[in-house]
């Protein structure tokens, strides 16, 4: 039976020492954490993940409903995936590419609500994690914040630690590459 | 929305994912449980506790017990601090053995030349002598025990006003000092 309290009323609840509130609340956000952190650092991401999660347990005394649960968890996870690429003597900006030197992000989607597309919605979800690791870091965190958190754009920014317009362009860009990427890999076979 | 394709967001869901392996998941759950848990409480011996009623009660008995001793060693000296020793200890009935006798004017004759004020001096000194006297039909026992009891430096239960005994010649408060020579007139 799935506990009715929001995300935020489960941390509340966490904090003031109800170890269920915290199970239910992994339980929810786990495998999306997960593959948030897998499909950048799939390498290195049980470590990650443990660590991201050990945050929230370590920070859940001072913890404050100001933002919707979700923010405040893709937010640690976002910091410990910079730390991760610090470590390795990189950072995210360092790898992104530049939306607007990029001509790429120009192309229309095509139309996927044809009949066919069935067939084709079965061969993207066979290429689409090729095509997301082939992103830029960037606009791969945008992308996996949007998909796996259900944030707002503002919310993503808030997360990422960008203005909107910045998260907002990643994601346009992140976007039109996946379906160039799609759209490519298609025609190939 | 407008940041979101259903078409790639269809896609994405459709595929593949890594999932958290269940001892990661205990890992993590323990430690969040572990965090939020009470510390453990210490163990105590059965006994310790009967400790805290036990000492109260052992002080209580105690402390009602040295009252009572107290009091029937020294009844007057608990109820008041300027209180008479207790005639409890010599057991000799004051109001039959001792009286105490009024203050009597202290006639000493006067000499040729000597200031009236002399003789009010020599009843001062008096009156910080012996508070009691034998009764009329006091023993020698009870002479003694009321000697005793007004025995110099216990002036302080006799009594402000109880001089009775005239002062002898010599006796300023230094018993056997001789007298000092009167100025001549």
């Amino acid at each position: 039976m799935t506990d009715p309290r929001t995300d935020e009323a489960l941390m509340l609840a966490y904090r003031d020492g109800d170890a269920a509130a915290f199970d239910a609340l992994y339980g929810r956000w786990r495998g999306r954490l997960y593959r948030y952190l897998a499909h950048q650092a799939a390498e290195v991401v049980d470590e990650l993940f443990q660590d991201v999660w050990l945050r929230v347990v370590g920070a859940r005394t001072g913890y404050e409903v100001t933002a919707r649960f979700s923010t405040w968890l893709f937010r640690i996870a976002h910091n410990r995936l910079m730390d991760h690429y610090r470590a390795r003597g990189r950072s995210l900006v360092d790898l992104a590419d530049d939306p607007e030197d990029n001509p790429i992000g120009r192309q229309a989607a095509p139309e996927w609500d044809t009949p066919p597309a069935m067939l084709e919605r079965r061969e993207a979800a066979r290429h689409i994690l090729v095509c997301l690791a082939a992103l830029p870091p960037t606009q791969q965190e945008v992308f996996l914040m949007a998909e796996e958190s259900g944030m707002s754009l503002d919310e993503i920014a808030r997360a990422s630690g960008v203005g909107r317009e910045t998260a907002k362009s990643r994601l346009r860009y992140a976007l039109d590459r996946l379906r160039r990427c799609l759209a490519g890999l298609r025609g190939t076979e | 929305m407008e940041h979101r394709d259903p078409n790639l967001s269809q896609a994405y869901r459709d595929a593949p994912h890594p999932e958290p392996s269940s001892a990661l998941d205990a890992r993590i759950l323990n430690a969040a449980r572990q965090a939020v848990a009470k510390p453990a409480v210490r163990r105590r011996p059965t006994w310790f506790a009967w400790a805290i009623p036990f000492s109260s009660v052992a002080v209580l008995v105690l402390g009602v017990t040295l009252l009572l001793d107290m009091q029937q060693r020294a009844p007057e000296v608990l109820e008041s601090p300027t209180a008479p020793p207790p005639d409890i200890r010599l057991n000799i009935p004051r109001s039959s053995a001792c009286q105490v006798v009024k203050p009597a004017p202290v006639e000493i004759p006067a000499e040729p030349g000597e200031s009236p004020r002399r003789t009010t001096s020599q009843s001062n000194r008096a009156a910080r002598g012996w508070p009691y006297a034998p009764g009329p039909g006091g023993t020698a026992a009870a002479k003694l025990a009321c000697k005793l009891l007004g025995e110099p430096g216990r002036s302080g239960y006799a009594g402000s006003s109880s001089p009775t005994l005239p002062a002898q010649p010599g006796d300023r408060g230094h018993p056997g000092r001789p007298p000092r020579p009167r100025p001549m007139p």
